[in-house]
């Protein structure tokens, strides 16, 4: 069966088609579930999570139109599943993949502890995208689906058809590119 | 900075970059579909309630349906996280070779439909190993083993010849520090170098020391020099995995002597190098990736000599306002370089003694090269006439020669609609044949060809 396109799903949206969340769902449940799985570690939360995502983009749409629907639903469970580890792990150590994932960025030497207090995020998180724009994109990719996804290291590797290794070292040169370029910007 | 901020960082991260880095396969089983029971809730209540007051009942609701459905026993996914999901509507990679279309121009070299061999059958091909002569060897794996294999000649009446080693699971995540020079197969791992001969004996021919508290090594480069007492080169990085301490080396070891030189330092290799080497017997070449850095060892005295540093030639490519290399390739005393932009391509020859160099512009970027001392391969991709969502891929050869005095590439293959993922890796197999394998992994293309019209 052909999948329907962005625009053939805004417009289920738009018409209040119930079709538009099964389709959404057809079409990217896995890959949010996996988002939501890597952040928050079990299958209940994560399922709940995809659920509330479905939900929230049922109520968004309209008058929301994103140019990207997988983008847009990606981000909208990635915040959900963030918001209920925050709230469910609130004082106690995580241990779940993503975590492990951003440990590897927090260990970059730590910067002047003032522009740390400072930085915005959004500024952040436009400098992280500007500069992940200026590597290749197998690189791009390899960072993303490590930091953003909070994938594992065997599971990018087996997706990218890589080498474990090759990934590892990959993330290892831009990580020590991306210090350099917020060090440039003035974020660390 | 903190994680709080690394997380909150992401949330800002640009749309473009989450499409495009979703991976093939979300990678956690056994989701259930909860969403239908809790959707029609939601379409109950909507039209009677706040809808602040419709998501806290039904995420309640949710939860228990979700309680009640999950089976007991279920797997714990932790348990299972490279599993694949059972869910059928999962994106699934595309098998190419369904598409792959021979285009009979006349102006090609004629393929029979015999001769175009396709590989595997035992699994995914992982790689194919640089192999020296009318060789090609393709590694394949598939839950079990890797499989090594020798396709020699396919050509006339010696045709093919092949010869398949199966080695045990313990090589398959080994398959990026593979060298095979058609007599064995070399590869390395935190251990060592080791061979494997066509008998399937092995032989450890380095070992690398051993230091407690390094736990990764990652060998990113082979060499092996021809000749009867050859020298092999290796270098990678070592150190600690998980954090940003993994260091470089770089070595060189002949057996049949008991030599081994710790070129590290006079390679002068940082954190970031990428290198590569190639040696055709008595010149051993480097290439640093990450600095556009081109190292000559013009002879081995000059290795084992460390008063010899002033004979180590340094080229500094970056000169050339070359961004990256897509492929290059030492040949009979001069090395030849394809670098590719984001929309140039450029073929250059350069003189290892400090002669000319010669450069010249080529019409379509390529999406990936392979230079031979004889064949300058090239892929260049544009969106398909009959199909916009798919790609046409065509495949030229050259002599590098040649094209840098002004000659122009031969169509070799048009492979047509192709999904533009589809595209994995071109590999020369020896100077007379090329060898294609899609993202899929499954099957590979492999045709020789002729440049005497007459065959």
């Amino acid at each position: 069966m052909r999948d329907t396109t962005d625009k053939e799903l805004l417009a289920l949206y738009n018409a209040r088609n119930e079709d538009a969340v099964k389709e959404t769902e057809a079409r990217f449940g896995s890959h949010c579930f996996a988002i939501a799985y890597s952040i928050l570690g079990t299958r209940q939360d994560a399922e709940e999570c995809v659920n509330d995502a479905l939900l929230r983009l049922w109520n968004s749409i309209p008058p929301a139109e994103p140019d990207d629907f997988y983008a847009y639903i990606a981000a909208l469970t990635r915040n959900l599943a963030r918001d209920r580890y925050k709230h469910d792990h609130a004082g106690k150590r995580g241990g779940t993949a993503a975590d492990i994932a951003l440990e590897e960025l927090v260990q970059m030497p730590a910067g002047n502890a003032s522009v740390e207090e400072a930085v915005d995020g959004r500024r952040l998180g436009a400098a992280i995208s500007a500069f992940l724009y200026t590597l290749p994109k197998r690189q791009r990719v390899i960072f993303m689906q490590r930091y953003w996804y909070g994938r594992a290291v065997d599971e990018i590797a087996a997706d990218l058809h890589m080498p474990k290794g090759t990934i590892t070292v990959t993330l290892m040169r831009v990580r020590k590119k991306l210090q350099s370029y917020l060090e440039k910007e003035g974020f660390m | 900075m903190k994680k709080e901020v690394w997380a909150e960082a992401f949330d800002h991260i640009s749309p473009g970059l989450i499409t495009e880095s979703m991976p093939r396969k979300a990678s956690v089983s056994g989701r259930t579909h909860a969403w239908k029971e809790r959707f029609s809730v939601i379409q109950m209540a909507a039209g009677t309630l706040a809808t602040a007051a419709v998501i806290a009942i039904v995420a309640g609701f949710g939860a228990l349906i979700y309680s009640l459905e999950r089976k007991p026993g279920t797997a714990d996914p932790a348990a299972n996280s490279s599993a694949i999901t059972e869910d059928s509507s999962e994106p699934t990679v595309t098998t190419s070779t369904a598409a792959i279309i021979w285009d009979a121009s006349e102006k090609m070299p004629v393929i029979p439909e015999e001769e175009q061999n396709f590989l595997g059958g035992r699994g995914e091909i992982v790689t194919v190993t640089p192999a020296r002569g009318n060789a090609v060897h393709p590694v394949l794996r598939d839950d079990v083993f890797l499989y090594w294999e020798q396709y020699r000649s396919f050509i006339g009446e010696d045709s093919t010849s092949v010869l398949t080693h199966k080695l045990s699971k313990e090589y398959t995540e080994k398959y990026d520090s593979l060298l095979s020079d058609g007599n064995a197969l070399y590869y390395a791992d935190n251990t060592g170098l080791s061979a494997i001969d066509s008998n399937g004996s092995k032989t450890l021919l380095y070992a690398i020391p051993e230091v407690a508290t390094m736990t990764f090594t990652q060998v990113l480069s082979l060499g092996v020099a021809d000749g009867t007492d050859p020298w092999y080169f290796i270098s990678g990085y070592r150190g600690m995995e998980s954090v940003n301490a993994l260091v470089p080396f770089a070595i060189a070891f002949q057996p049949a002597t008991d030599t081994e030189l710790d070129l590290t330092d006079r390679i002068g290799m940082s954190g970031d190098a990428q290198w590569e080497f190639q040696t055709d017997g008595t010149t051993l070449i480097g290439l640093d990736r990450s600095t556009n850095t081109l190292l000559v060892f013009p002879r081995p005295e000059v290795m084992t000599d460390p008063s010899a540093n002033a004979d180590i030639q340094r080229l500094w490519l970056s000169e050339q306002e070359l961004p990256h290399i897509l492929s290059w390739q030492l040949a009979d005393g001069n090395v030849t370089y394809v670098y590719s932009g984001t929309d140039k391509t450029l073929l250059c020859e350069y003189s290892l003694s400090g002669g000319t160099t010669r450069t010249r512009e080529l019409d379509a970027p390529s999406d990936d090269a392979i230079l031979t001392p004889e064949t300058l391969f090239r892929v260049t991709q544009k969106p398909s006439e009959t199909d916009s969502s798919r790609i046409d891929i065509t495949i030229t050869m050259t002599d590098p020669d040649t094209l840098i005095n002004g000659g122009e590439e031969s169509d070799l293959w048009v492979l047509h609609e192709m999904q533009p993922e589809d595209v994995r890796a071109l590999r020369a197999a020896g100077d007379d044949a090329v060898l294609f394998y899609p993202a899929s992994g499954q099957r590979a293309l492999y045709a020789p060809f002729w440049t005497d019209d007459s065959n």
